[in-house]
């Protein structure tokens, strides 16, 4: 097993799935967190790859972009897909939740300045993206049998899931009760609820 | 192998990446080209469980998401990487081309509001893509100056498709002196035979990028 150092600020952000899935998969690693004051420092002082994190070493060697570095992890934690087009299916859901859902929650939470555009951008937020995305995911989880995302076998795209679900959950107003039976399947798994119990508390 | 059919409008867009490695993999697949006016039909019909293009349909499976077609048959056509670490450096640099800074160009595109556009432009061409043209440049030297990896993977076709869409923003002289390594890369993919004779061959664009 390589030794595996995870590199991110004190927050879950674009860290967090990589975590999940490190811990789901029982992969030792340093979960290595900076405060926001020390990121001039510790940006001069290593140099990375992009200039940005997150950044996984893999004896010594790092990976940048947090969605190569999730299904890297995905890999060795054997959550990638059991075949190459289940991996794509993955890919594909796993990169909806984070491009077409996540993303656009922390635009509206983090870098919409304007008030008033930022509540129209909540507004539609709650009540057209989050519920359309969610009964089209719906749909599709309960054509593959509704156990996990894909069908018999958990991967990847399940913690990702999980992972969107925390993220939004102050915007989530219909109920989609298929989903949401599989958001407890995912957070009672023994891994993630104690990562749940254990891990930083951090504001975001 | 799979039937493969890949669905988008009739044009380069989100698709081209995955054309170009369809094309050097010398994997067989139709071309199902939408034109604008019938997509809304096509898009209410059911197929599409996400409603959004392109998708991949190989052998009645459905995959959409650029990146995770474009992975797919990358590792179809052997592009991938032969490893899981090299895998995920092909993907990384992969990500930023196909991925970030073509949302930014986007963006950049669509804006309406003249001064807002500037401002994005300025932004796209004199800040953020220089600034991955230099990691970019850093990272081929550091893995022995011809391929992202050290082996040709779609990260490198990613690029070559990249620089397509951006070129017309840079002085190609300038870019040549500064990032002489991408400029050999970008020459090495378009001399490719599969790659070239699919640039001759192609339907003429018909969208914006």
């Amino acid at each position: 097993m390589p030794h595996i150092r995870l590199i991110y600020f004190n927050v879950e952000l674009r860290a967090e799935l990589i975590r999940l899935i490190l811990t789901h998969g029982n992969i030792q690693f340093e979960d290595v967190r900076f405060e926001k004051e020390d990121w001039p420092r510790i940006k001069e002082q290593n140099d990375f790859l992009f200039g940005q994190v997150p950044i996984l070493e893999v004896d010594g060697e790092q990976i940048a972009q947090s969605s190569a570095i999730v299904r890297y992890v995905a890999r060795m934690a054997g959550l990638a897909g059991k075949d190459s087009l289940e991996q794509a299916k993955a890919d594909m859901l796993a990169d909806a939740f984070s491009n077409d859902i996540i993303e656009k929650f922390y635009r509206i939470a983090f870098f919409e300045r304007d008030e008033e555009m930022k509540t129209r951008l909540e507004c539609e937020f709650r009540d057209c993206i989050m519920p359309d995305f969610l009964d089209r995911l719906e749909r599709y989880y309960i054509s593959n049998g509704g156990h996990f995302l894909l069908g018999n076998d958990m991967c990847y795209a399940d913690l990702a899931f999980y992972r969107m679900i925390n993220v939004c959950k102050r915007y989530l107003r219909c109920s989609h009760p298929r989903l949401r039976d599989l958001y407890h399947k995912v957070a009672s798994l023994p891994n993630i609820s104690k990562w749940e119990q254990s891990k930083p508390k951090t504001r975001f | 192998m799979p039937n493969i059919k890949l669905y988008y409008f009739d044009g380069d867009g989100r698709a081209e990446i995955i054309r170009l490695i369809l094309a050097q993999g010398d994997i067989k697949y139709k071309d199902e080209r939408i034109q604008v006016q019938d997509w809304p039909t096509l898009r209410n019909s059911g197929k599409f469980p996400f409603e959004v293009l392109p998708v991949l349909e190989v052998d009645g499976h459905i995959i959409c998401q650029s990146v995770a077609i474009a992975r797919y048959v990358a590792r179809m056509g052997g592009l991938a990487g032969k490893t899981s670490l090299e895998q995920a450096k092909a993907d990384q640099i992969a990500e930023y081309l196909i991925c970030d800074l073509l949302n930014q160009y986007i963006q950049y595109l669509l804006e309406d509001d003249e001064f807002i556009k500037l401002h994005k432009r300025q932004e796209c061409f004199e800040e953020t893509i220089p600034f991955h043209l230099d990691k970019f440049e850093t990272i081929l030297i550091q893995n022995g100056g011809e391929y992202f990896t050290g082996n040709l993977t779609y990260a490198d076709i990613a690029f070559y498709r990249f620089a397509n869409i951006v070129k017309n923003y840079f002085h190609f002289e300038e870019a040549a002196k500064k990032y002489p390594k991408l400029t050999a890369l970008y020459q090495r993919v378009a001399s490719l035979p599969n790659i070239k004779t699919w640039e001759e061959t192609k339907p003429p664009n018909q969208v914006p990028f």
